[in-house]
């Protein structure tokens, strides 16, 4: 006798429980548990296709690439259904490409991947993530680009990665890159180790599709942490809720003064008043009184991470805290190694400790604060 | 009227079980009756067994003090999920009386039971084969075109190791 059925929302969060964040082809490839749970019943079969194909990496990388993606573009045509069924549950992409000389046959491989694309219906995909990863095939990303483009209107959620060789100037970037831009939907941004993109290009999107934003995170863009980019943020983006700005040390470039004043930074925290994180990562003009603005202000602040490495921030003069009632992370570093962190501001600990009632993490400085240390 | 500081259960098949109120506070559908029809003389529980709602009672009175913020619901899988002692009696369960806690976890709407059977469900299905996984909870049987479905599935994972 068959066993009491489990609802489909049961069977799906357990098996969100299953599998790392793998795609729908490793799935099959792999034989995942999740693959496999998708054979055991019709309940679990249908609870289990979303999760299985919700994902798709498209891996420019890979020699198998060509025939997989064939396989794939031919599934609106012949069998097996099961995969075109898998594609029209594809939510999220990443999609991967190589530098030149690294790949397969870009050209021979480019019509299929294509077709994939091709397969996606308008306002299908929320999600992408490209790794951009060379300047020298913009033929070949400026093809994929043109054939996303009128698939993703209803996109809420774009990464970009850019790695290896930078682009120096306009130019060298793909066209249409300056449509990734204008997408109107985009809540969720991320820009990172793209050096020297024309800010331009951003300011254009804050200025436009501002008040949508939730999540912006720009990352290793040089030229983008700048003060014009944030001031545009201030003033377009009131409903922001989180927002990392994170240059490592090792891509600075000494010729590129960052701009960013203190007083930006306070004007971010009043402008942009539904700030639950916020992550500064070498953001030069981080200081105690923008920590002190931080504090006194930042009501709906939940995580504040700040590493400066200028050991400017050393929480000297900042006593009201009474903002971060609801903080839950507090960690405000100067070093990579907390053992060779400074001590910092004892009276500024003291009231971390006093007036934060509900933190899970908190580092400041060398220091943990005690209540945290103690699990309380 | 029933007594405020207490509510009474009745399962399926008429069993009664009082308990504090105070032990449910996680339970939202016991929550919502208590709002809704609180002034009833008690709640039925219709497809839980006595055995299964003495066990999720003892699971709501060792956690009646917990002191941490509820969880959401459906619960954020990408949270870390830590291991209580008091819940061991949940891991060691045999396979068939796991799958009705979890049932019963979702019905009463427990999310704290509901994560901590699924979290067990889900390994004790991690790196299983569906005849495994059929054997250990015997699911609804395949339809004919189920079965269809399913072997297309097989072919397409079959097809994708070949051609990796």
């Amino acid at each position: 006798m068959p066993s009491p059925r489990l609802p489909k929302e049961l069977l799906t969060e357990i098996f969100t429980l299953l599998s790392p964040n793998i795609d729908a082809l490793e799935h099959h490839f792999g034989r995942s548990t999740l693959f496999e749970c998708s054979l055991v019943s019709r309940d679990w079969h249908t609870a289990a296709l979303p999760l299985i194909w919700s994902y798709l990496r498209i891996d420019c990388y890979n020699l198998s690439s060509k025939r997989t993606f064939e396989r794939l573009a031919s599934s609106m045509t012949g069998a097996p259904q099961i995969l075109a069924r898998g594609i029209g549950l594809v939510a999220n992409i990443e999609l991967i490409v190589p530098p030149i000389g690294v790949e397969p046959n870009l050209s021979e491989l480019l019509p299929s991947i294509v077709q994939t694309l091709q397969l996606f219906s308008r306002d299908q995909l929320r999600r992408i993530d490209i790794s951009y990863m060379h300047h020298r095939n913009n033929t070949f990303f400026s093809a994929l680009l043109s054939t996303l483009f009128p698939l993703i209107c209803g996109l809420q959620h774009l990464e970009i990665y850019g790695i290896s060789s930078i682009p120096t100037n306009r130019q060298d970037f793909p066209a249409s890159f300056d449509r990734i831009f204008s997408l109107e939907k985009v809540e969720n941004f991320s820009l990172s180790s793209l050096n020297t993109i024309p800010p331009e290009y951003l300011l254009g999107c804050l200025r436009t599709r501002g008040p949508q934003l939730r999540r912006l995170n720009i990352t290793n863009c040089q030229s983008l942490l700048c003060e014009s980019i944030l001031r545009a943020v201030t003033d377009h983006c009131p409903n922001l809720t989180t927002l990392e700005l994170r240059l490592h040390r090792s891509h600075v470039n000494p010729s590129l003064r960052q701009d960013i004043t203190e007083n930006t930074l306070c004007r971010l925290i009043d402008l942009c008043p539904r700030l639950k994180e916020l992550r500064l990562f070498n953001i030069y003009a981080v200081s105690n009184i923008f920590l002190a603005h931080c504090a006194g202000r930042a009501h709906c602040m939940r995580a504040l991470y700040i590493h400066d490495f200028l050991f400017r921030t050393t929480g000297e003069g900042v006593v009201d805290l009474s903002a971060w009632e609801g903080i839950r992370e507090l960690v405000i570093t100067h070093h990579e190694n907390a053992w060779n962190d400074v001590k910092m501001d004892a009276r500024f600990v003291w009231e971390v400790e006093r007036q934060t009632h509900g933190l899970t993490v908190c580092q400041l400085g060398r220091d943990c604060v005690s209540r945290m240390s103690l699990g309380e | 009227m029933s007594d405020p500081a207490n509510i009474t259960l009745v399962t399926m098949d008429g069993t009664t079980f009082t308990v504090p109120s105070a032990y449910l506070h996680r339970s939202k559908l016991v929550q919502d009756w208590l709002r809704s029809e609180g002034d009833k003389q008690a709640m039925e529980v219709k497809h839980v067994t006595p055995f299964v709602l003495q066990g999720v009672l003892n699971f709501c009175e060792i956690h009646a003090e917990d002191t941490s913020e509820p969880l959401a619901d459906p619960a954020d899988p990408t949270k870390p999920f830590e291991a209580d002692p008091r819940d061991d009696a949940f891991r060691g369960m045999p396979d068939d009386q796991l799958l009705q806690f979890t049932m019963a976890a979702d019905i009463l709407q427990i999310p704290e039971l509901v994560r901590l059977t699924a979290q067990e469900m889900a390994s004790r299905i991690d790196g299983k084969s569906p005849d495994q996984i059929r054997a250990m909870f015997n699911p609804d049987d395949l339809a004919e075109e189920d079965v269809d479905s399913d072997n297309e599935m097989g072919e397409v994972g079959e097809e994708g190791a070949i051609s990796k």
